[in-house]
């Protein structure tokens, strides 16, 4: 092979690695959960869960700064254990889920580096819009039942509901809402 | 006692502004356009206390509710100043109607109808509101008793109790803010029953009792029939009013009280019976 092609064939084949780099998970909504907690009377925590999430998951593993995360959680699939409450937290007392059918992150900005990033982005609940922080931990990568490729990750953190317009019952039901959120995605 | 804890710091707040504004307002001889000003501050007052003061542009349909309280003042202070012709003020009525209705229905033309189901929801929402303020402009005008902030008031509790079964206390709160505000105005005007004018409520009136049956309707679970029986409750006592010439008796009062009353009950009846309960 002569020179030129060598440098040529080199070339495509780090062009095509910086390519593969970057890699695509749409959230797979089965093995993925968004679940929160939230303080009742001072005395407990009671938890719930929203059923639904999706969006996607850029993960540039050569330069994390180039990862990506876009994700959607209908308000609609909340899940309290008590159907009544559902009814009540999709109400305009709380969620007000007919105005703002769903609440969404988009990075702007991701640091990190092995299994540990740091996502900062527009977290909008509500119908506000307020810059939130994850540090997301990599859990791991593998394939599925179909040979699909498999990455998942996992968030804890804390927002106030009342920084998003949220203020019904302030007191009997706590401001602060925890949030574990474990997110699964299937590599397109 | 939740309930109480819920509603009476927002209740308490309507019914003092109000009460304290419309004094002035008749001491000062000005009752032209005070109950308009009494009104829309107590009511603001009330959202304040209860949902605190919304940023702007607010986010949140409901949290447009006390700028058109202030926006509806403006034009019951502009109408007892200096009436505009017949035509002018049907202009600016459309204009306030259409903007309402653009503001407060904005997320139903995100997430639900097309823009033509929009407008035609929009045209025929802003023709009711027309009607109904022109009906109550009527009538208020030929009022020489309490009657009007009476029958308003009795709508306005009614709106709140139908709420309170369609789902949102938030509302709930909200139309009882109001009803507090209309009360105080209410006992102002039996204690100074010369100078009992409401001309100027309707605007408030009208802006804040059809944004929250329309909230109700698209954003809560209070059935249409319900928030239809509630806008149509003042009419019977309205022409009772507008055909009478004379001050009323105390049986007449009753019986103007009492119209819009049934009205109302069969309203909060089918609120309830389509209710979510919140007994969790």
């Amino acid at each position: 092979m002569k020179p030129n092609k060598i440098i040529l064939a080199i070339t495509l084949g780090s062009l095509g690695m910086a390519v593969q780099a970057a890699d695509t998970f749409k959230i797979d909504p089965v093995h993925s959960s968004v679940v929160f907690s939230v303080s009742h009377l001072g005395v407990s925590n009671f938890y719930g869960r929203f059923n639904d999430v999706s969006g996607t998951v850029v993960l540039d593993k050569a330069d994390p700064a180039k990862s990506a995360f876009d994700l959607t959680i209908p308000v609609e699939s909340v899940d309290t254990k008590n159907q009544k409450r559902d009814q009540h937290l999709k109400s305009p007392d709380f969620f007000n889920a007919k105005q703002f059918p769903v609440m969404t992150f988009k990075s702007k900005k991701v640091q990190g580096s092995g299994d540990w990033f740091v996502v900062t982005g527009d977290f909008t609940l509500h119908g506000v819009t307020k810059p939130l922080t994850l540090e997301v931990k990599k859990v791991g990568e593998g394939k599925g039942m179909e040979g699909e490729i498999r990455a998942g990750g996992e968030a804890r953190f804390t927002i106030k509901r009342s920084d998003h317009g949220m203020s019904f019952m302030q007191g009997p039901l706590g401001d602060e809402i925890n949030i574990i959120m474990s997110l699964e995605g299937v590599k397109q | 006692m939740f309930l109480l804890q819920q509603f009476l710091p927002g209740l308490v707040a309507a019914a003092l502004l109000s009460s304290l504004f419309a004094i002035a307002g008749r001491l000062w001889r000005a009752n032209g356009w005070t109950d308009s000003v009494a009104l829309a501050i107590g009511y603001a007052g009330g959202h304040v206390v209860t949902a605190g003061w919304p940023a702007f542009p607010p986010s949140e349909a409901t949290q447009w509710l006390p700028y058109f309280a202030l926006a509806a003042m403006l034009l019951g202070v502009l109408d007892a100043f200096i009436r505009p012709p017949g035509s002018l003020r049907a202009l600016i009525w459309i204009l306030f109607c259409a903007s309402l209705l653009g503001l407060l229905l904005k997320p139903k033309f995100q997430y639900g109808w097309s823009f033509l189901e929009g407008v035609l929801w929009i045209v025929g929402l802003a023709t009711g509101m027309l009607l109904l303020a022109a009906s109550l402009d009527a009538s208020v005008r030929r009022d020489l008793s309490i009657s009007s902030p009476l029958v308003l008031a009795i709508v306005a509790c009614g709106t709140g109790v139908a709420l309170m079964l369609s789902g949102s206390m938030l509302l709930a709160q909200l139309a009882m803010a109001l009803a507090a505000a209309l009360g105080a105005i209410l006992v102002v005007a039996f204690f100074f029953p010369k100078a009992a004018e409401s001309r100027g409520l309707v605007p408030i009136v009208v802006a804040l009792l059809s944004s929250l049956w329309l909230s109700g309707c698209f954003y809560a679970d209070l059935p249409f029939a319900s928030a239809l029986l509630l806008a149509g409750a003042s009419f019977p006592a309205l022409l009772l009013i507008s055909l009478s010439e004379k001050v009323p008796s105390w049986k007449d009062l009753l019986l103007r009280a009492s119209l819009p009353a049934i009205l109302v009950a069969i309203a909060v009846f089918l609120a309830l019976r389509a209710s979510p309960a919140l007994d969790y």
